[in-house]
């Protein structure tokens, strides 16, 4: 297994780490954040997607929808601990904040997978609803948020019930999701309508829709709740949303193909995977401007939340 | 041959619906050519969206909509494919343009969901490179693809059609023909 590993710095993480997975080479690329360079290269299975991170950065799930399988990785000694079959293809991914449960959206098959986190054996189906692509959990763990992708709408699943319990329309083709902090809203990157849906999850209805650039991809949230970022791959842009007036407040150019995005939890940092320039861009979050340019593995998608949130 | 004929056709009727339907891994080819001729005359050449005369395999191009975005054109191949596309951004300046697909049978060209740029660099020497790369996924959205509608299938196409094109570019800018 020795020949699974690639390890370029020996050094024990100690900031934050992105676990990035590159659709082009069969990897994970591993940044450490604070020194903006990658640490390790982890192979995966074919064609990695997907990706969740444990609070302790010390599991890491990855999606390969082409060798149809969800791998585990261990975040500290950098190989895989197990994998296993999951459907026809497996590609949104979502953990439990507690860790204990493992979400996975097979969008040939139009079911969501529920997981066990240590030997991803698999405790549940859920049937949702067409094409089910983004995942979000609710930050106190009871909601389950599908992006069903084909319907043009969110399934809510009750995590205890492990079963669909509303239903939210949203604009067309539903991909990209992720919710505030505080668990009053979730956004939809709809990317067959350059919108971005905004519902509020008490009321489970949408109470804006934000034009936004060609293809939206992903969305992350400021942890404050105060902004949204939206990657539109088409358009090479990231707009930045206020999310107390609901406008996009700015478009701004950030490379080629921008995808996976994620809002680094402790503040300050918007991390944008760009799948045609092979990198990591960081961006402060208040002032927007780019900091960083993180060379990443080929062909980055970082589909999910690719920074542990904190345990 | 015909039993796989009608088996495509009925499968490319099957999933004509799903239009943002696809595979699971976007594919990308990125072509560069250098052209022994200052920047500005290759994008004279290539400039024009509706002027696809510079690639051998194209044999019409009719739109409208000029250089604007959101210009359409049908571009006819030899053989009478056709590929309908659609200008999303372009840049006089910087000698770019950036275009999809919007309608393309997978015989023809077997892809989905197709993007393009193609754009001119000034060379060191005083010359030029020419980069055209596109980003696409294969013509088939399921698993398991028949080989001519594979992710090799696509690239490989996708690979034909810029190299065809930029390698008579270059002669047609260096030979002055």
């Amino acid at each position: 297994m020795l020949g699974a590993l690639l390890l370029t710095d020996m050094a024990a993480a100690a900031g934050p780490r992105a676990f990035i997975t590159n659709q082009g080479d069969n990897s994970v690329s591993v940044i450490d954040l604070e020194s903006a360079r990658i640490t390790a290269t982890i192979q995966v299975g074919s064609r990695p997607a997907g990706i969740a991170v444990s609070g302790d950065e010390r599991r890491i799930y990855v999606t390969n929808p082409e060798s149809r399988e969800v791998y585990l990785l261990d975040g500290i000694g950098l190989k895989m601990i197990t994998r296993r079959a999951v459907g026809k293809g497996p590609l949104g991914i979502a953990l439990k904040g507690d860790g204990s449960r493992v979400y996975v959206a097979d969008w040939y098959e139009d079911l969501v997978y529920v997981l066990d986190p240590v030997d991803l054996s698999i405790i549940a189906r859920i049937p949702v609803g067409n094409s089910p692509s983004g995942l979000e959990v609710s930050p106190d763990g009871n909601w389950l948020y599908v992006a069903d992708r084909d319907d043009d709408r969110i399934s809510v699943v009750d995590t205890g019930q492990n079963r669909v319990v509303a239903r939210i329309d949203v604009g067309k083709r539903p991909f990209g999701i992720r919710a505030g902090r505080d668990g009053k809203r979730l956004y939809v990157a709809n990317v067959g309508s350059n919108d971005l849906s905004v519902i509020d999850l008490e009321k489970r209805e949408v109470i804006a829709t934000i034009p936004v650039g060609s293809t939206p991809y992903g969305v992350a949230v400021t942890p404050d709740n105060r902004r949204a970022f939206v990657t539109n791959q088409h358009d090479n842009s990231l707009s930045v949303i206020d999310t107390a007036t609901l406008v996009e407040i700015r478009r701004m150019e950030i490379g080629e193909f921008p995808e996976g995005v994620v809002a680094s939890p402790v503040g300050g940092r918007v991390y944008i995977a760009n799948w045609f320039d092979n990198e990591l861009v960081v961006v402060d979050s208040e002032s927007l401007e780019i900091l960083e340019h993180i060379p990443t593995g080929e062909s980055p998608r970082a589909f999910g939340i690719f920074i542990a949130r904190g345990s | 041959m015909k039993k796989n004929i009608t088996l495509l056709f009925s499968l490319f009727l099957l999933f004509a619906g799903l239009v943002q339907a696809h595979g699971p891994s976007r594919q990308k080819v990125v072509i560069k050519e250098q052209i022994a001729a200052a920047p500005q005359a290759v994008w004279q050449v290539i400039k024009n969206f509706h002027d696809m005369s510079w690639h051998p395999a194209v044999e019409k191009t009719e739109g409208t909509g000029g250089n604007e975005i959101g210009a359409t054109r049908v571009l006819t191949l030899g053989g009478g494919g056709k590929i309908h596309e659609k200008l999303e951004k372009y840049n006089n300046e910087k000698h770019s343009l950036f275009y999809r697909i919007e309608k393309v049978d997978v015989k023809v060209l077997p892809v989905t969901n197709y993007s393009s740029w193609l754009s001119v660099a000034p060379a060191a020497d005083g010359g030029s490179i020419v980069t055209w790369k596109g980003a696409f996924y294969r013509g088939y959205p399921n698993n398991d693809p028949p080989p001519e509608l594979s992710d090799q299938a696509a690239v490989d196409a996708v690979t034909g059609v810029y190299q065809g094109g930029l390698s008579n570019l270059k002669k047609l800018l260096e030979q002055g023909s």
